[in-house]
């Protein structure tokens, strides 16, 4: 008897259970206007709800700030989420504030909070935010502290931003379209380990940005029509995997100090830049890259941090391939290698020739690299067309960089390399010596049309040699500046510039035996402003100078060396001053006397009120025929 | 003819005394009216950005013209940036950014100008080397400015 009653009572208590459990599930309806067991606004339905409950919403317009505290499945009766739409009533607060784990919330259009959120997950997780249309929020879906929620198949268009996580890891982000948001399409920061598929963002500032958010996945998405695409800094360890970055005005893909991260299998076309990595230990594999601006780049000028990156010929630029060789010696590539850009990190004796390369950050990028040639190589419509960085023993020669945004040649913190014979037309600048670049040669290179100078060296970049160099039609055809000093400018030919040698700050240099002429100013020594410093004790003899303007000079230079046997400039027996002509042919050595015949004007010539060339030059007097010796010729007076 | 200007002069002198007793104000007080700031502008170039030629022509220029200038200086933050707009009551905030990726801090200073409740008691201004009036469209910056004269001419037709 007493087992019989156990039994009752425990069929009881289960059915009681059961019972109590059926109830937690149950429906609630909201209908605009409400109506018999039906509530009129949703946060009605949710104060009214248990845990687990269903509340149906009808088709209509709500006005409303809905708090979302249980665990509740809000969805939309219709299937079109036009037909169900949410205004927020107080714009400075979200549609949606959802403070507890285990929400869905599908179907509907959230819209009008503009200083809020269409959804707002604070703290919460295994939420489903899914088929919800929004429009006209500051952000339309924010995360923060939130983990393994889903937000999938979302439309996200005509607000500030789309989906914004903050400090949110292990979220699904799946099909979703963001689309003409002002800002960012998809925004993470210090977000770690999301997954981000199938994902569109068009016409924003920016389609996918990640901040300090590392080991995120960005897969089969497409951000096209922004102002940059995928846009990575801080975040490192991420995969970006068969995405497509098109005709964004800025970057399509990338990565600011992200390391480690693997780029694999995406397409960036017809950006400004391509895909561009300033970060390090990333893999690459079969990206592609074509009619971009600039089609790839890794860094810039004066980095120096790690580039080892792991980028295989799988990668490709407008249908060449990336040659990116780390640590690699004795290698030759030419055209058989069909290179489309090259960077050389740590490398030794290597060859690259004969290549045509268009459209990349750098054209030939080389870092730490040394005893290698560069010859014969046509580089076209780059940002810059050739790299070294902190190289030595290296020549490049015979190469042509010509319609570059930026400069012809770039050595930076380079030394003992040979620069010979190479051609730069439409460029910026030329030839480019920086950071402490020295004793490098710069020889017989024919710069023409740079809408800044020809050659300059700065950061005190010291003992190089310029000469036999053709520079012409320039703002400055030399330009020295931060302290560079003890460079020796020989027999260059500089004409058609504003200025033919400009300086700033920089002294002790020797300007001999060049050809200055058809400048607006011929030699300019001036102050560096930012620093005081004077370019001063210069010495400068033997240049042929015919310019509208000579000679600006604010410093203390010299202007001619003791008077020493040896042909001059102008053809002359003695070494001393410089010829100072003009172009209206009355300079002051085509006008001087030389009453001995040395070649050598009687007086001094005022370069400035306190700088003097005591030996200028003179031409030898033509000669001509007198009626009376037909044989005979005198010097005319 | 000399009778019928000094009663004109009278009744000038009349008129004077009269508006001064009516709409008193002092010779201080115009002055001070002159010298009154044209607007309060926090200007910096952003995060990252060490570029500072052309802000500080635009800043010298707003000063000039009669604004009241805070150059808070290069390498300054969004939050910085939002922080001081609205310590200060400014009434405009300029930034500039010469760099492709220092330009995107443009877009967090509209941002953190919104989290801090200040968006629209502000006018923003882009510039830099980089920056398009289509830029400034897009992060809905309130004046593309391309110099220090456009600077000035926007920002007195907007204030």
């Amino acid at each position: 008897m007493k087992w019989k009653r156990i039994l009752v009572l425990t069929v009881v208590f289960v059915l009681f259970i059961l019972i109590s459990n059926s109830a937690s599930a149950a429906t609630l309806y909201v209908k605009e206007g409400g109506g018999t067991g039906e509530y009129g606004n949703l946060q009605e339905a949710i104060n009214a709800a248990s845990e687990g409950d269903v509340i149906l919403v009808k088709e209509g317009r709500y006005s409303e700030n809905v708090l979302v505290n249980k665990s509740l499945d809000i969805i939309a009766k219709n299937p079109y989420p036009n037909k169900t739409v949410i205004t927020a009533l107080d714009p400075e607060h979200p549609v949606f504030h959802v403070v507890s784990d285990s929400v869905n919330i599908s179907g509907f259009t959230l819209k009008g909070a503009a200083s809020a959120y269409g959804i707002y997950l604070d703290g919460v997780s295994e939420n489903n935010i899914s088929n919800n249309h929004f429009s006209g929020n500051w952000r339309s879906i924010v995360l923060r502290d939130s983990h393994q929620n889903s937000l999938e198949n979302n439309c996200l268009s005509n607000s500030d931003n789309g989906i914004w996580l903050e400090s949110s890891g292990q979220n699904s982000i799946k099909d979703n379209k963001a689309d003409s948001n002002h800002h960012y399409g998809f925004y993470l920061n210090a977000s770690e380990n999301n997954t981000l598929q199938n994902n569109c963002a068009f016409k924003g500032a920016i389609g996918i940005y990640m901040e300090n958010s590392s080991s995120c996945r960005i897969l089969d998405s497409e951000t096209s029509n922004n102002f940059y695409g995928i846009y990575l800094i801080d975040s490192g360890e991420s995969l970006l995997e068969n995405n497509t970055a098109n005709s964004n005005e800025m970057y399509g893909i990338y990565l600011g100090n992200s390391n480690g991260s693997t780029l694999e299998g995406n397409i960036a076309n017809s950006n400004k830049w391509g895909i561009y990595l300033d970060s390090s230990f990333n893999v690459l594999k079969n990206n592609t890259m074509s009619c971009n601006s600039r089609n790839f780049g890794a860094y810039t000028y004066h980095y120096t941090g790690e580039m080892n990156n792991t980028i295989d010929t799988s990668n490709t630029v407008d249908g060449k391939s990336i040659y990116y060789l780390v640590g690699v010696s004795n290698q030759t590539l030419d055209s058989d290698s069909d290179a489309g850009v090259v960077y050389c990190i740590n490398c030794e004796n290597i060859t690259i020739k004969d290549l045509f390369l268009e459209n990349s950050t750098f054209g030939i990028f080389l870092y730490n690299t040394q005893n290698s040639l560069l010859e014969e190589n046509n580089i076209l419509n780059s940002e810059h067309g050739i790299y070294l960085g902190n190289c030595s023993l290296t020549t490049l020669r015979n190469n042509d960089v010509n319609s570059s945004e930026g400069d012809a040649f770039i050595l930076s913190s380079c030394r003992n390399c040979l620069v010979e014979n190479n051609n730069a037309s439409n460029n910026m600048a030329g030839i480019w010596l920086c950071d402490s670049s020295k004793n490098n040669v710069l020889k017989e290179n024919t710069v023409i049309s740079s809408s800044w100078c020809s050659i300059d060296l700065g950061d005190i970049s010291c003992n190089n040699t310029l000469e036999g160099n053709t520079l012409s039609g320039a703002y400055e055809g030399i330009y020295l500046y931060g302290t560079s000093e003890e460079n020796i400018l020989n027999n260059n030919t500089i004409t058609a510039s504003f200025y033919g040698l400009f300086t700033e700050g920089c002294g002790n240099n020797t300007i001999s035996g060049n050809r200055i002429s058809e400048n607006d100013v011929g030699i300019s020594f001036n102050l560096n402003w930012t620093d005081g410093e004077n370019s001063n004790y210069n010495t400068v003899y033997n240049n042929y100078l015919n310019n509208s303007k000579n000679v600006e000079d604010y410093g203390k230079n010299t202007w001619n060396i003791s008077k020493a046997e040896g042909e001059n400039i102008v053809g002359g027996p003695y070494l001393g001053g410089n010829f100072w002509a003009s172009p209206k042919g009355d300079g002051f050595s085509e006008t001087a006397s030389d009453e001995d015949g040395d070649m050598i004007a009687d007086l001094s010539y005022d370069v400035t009120e306190t700088n003097y060339d005591y030996l200028p030059l003179v031409f030898e007097k033509p000669v001509e025929k007198t009626k009376t010796d037909g044989n005979k010729c005198n010097k005319t007076e | 003819m000399y009778g019928k200007n000094l009663n004109l002069l009278a009744l000038l002198i009349l008129g004077i005394v009269i508006s001064q007793l009516i709409f008193p104000m002092s010779v201080g007080a115009c002055c001070e009216q002159e010298n009154e700031s044209m607007g309060t502008v926090i200007i910096a170039t952003v995060e990252g950005d060490s570029h500072t030629f052309g802000k500080d022509s635009i800043a010298a220029a707003l000063e000039e013209e009669g604004f009241e200038v805070i150059n808070l200086g290069n390498g300054i933050s969004a939050e910085s940036f939002a922080a001081n707009a609205k310590e200060k009551k400014a009434d405009f905030v300029f930034s500039s950014a010469s760099m492709s990726t220092t330009m995107v801090h443009q877009i967090q200073i509209e941002e953190q100008l919104k989290a801090t409740g200040i968006r629209d008691k502000v006018i923003t201004g882009v510039g830099g080397s980089l920056v398009t009036q289509a830029w400034a469209d897009q992060i809905e910056a309130d004046i593309y400015t391309s110099g220090p004269a456009d600077a000035v001419s926007k920002a007195n037709r907007l204030y």
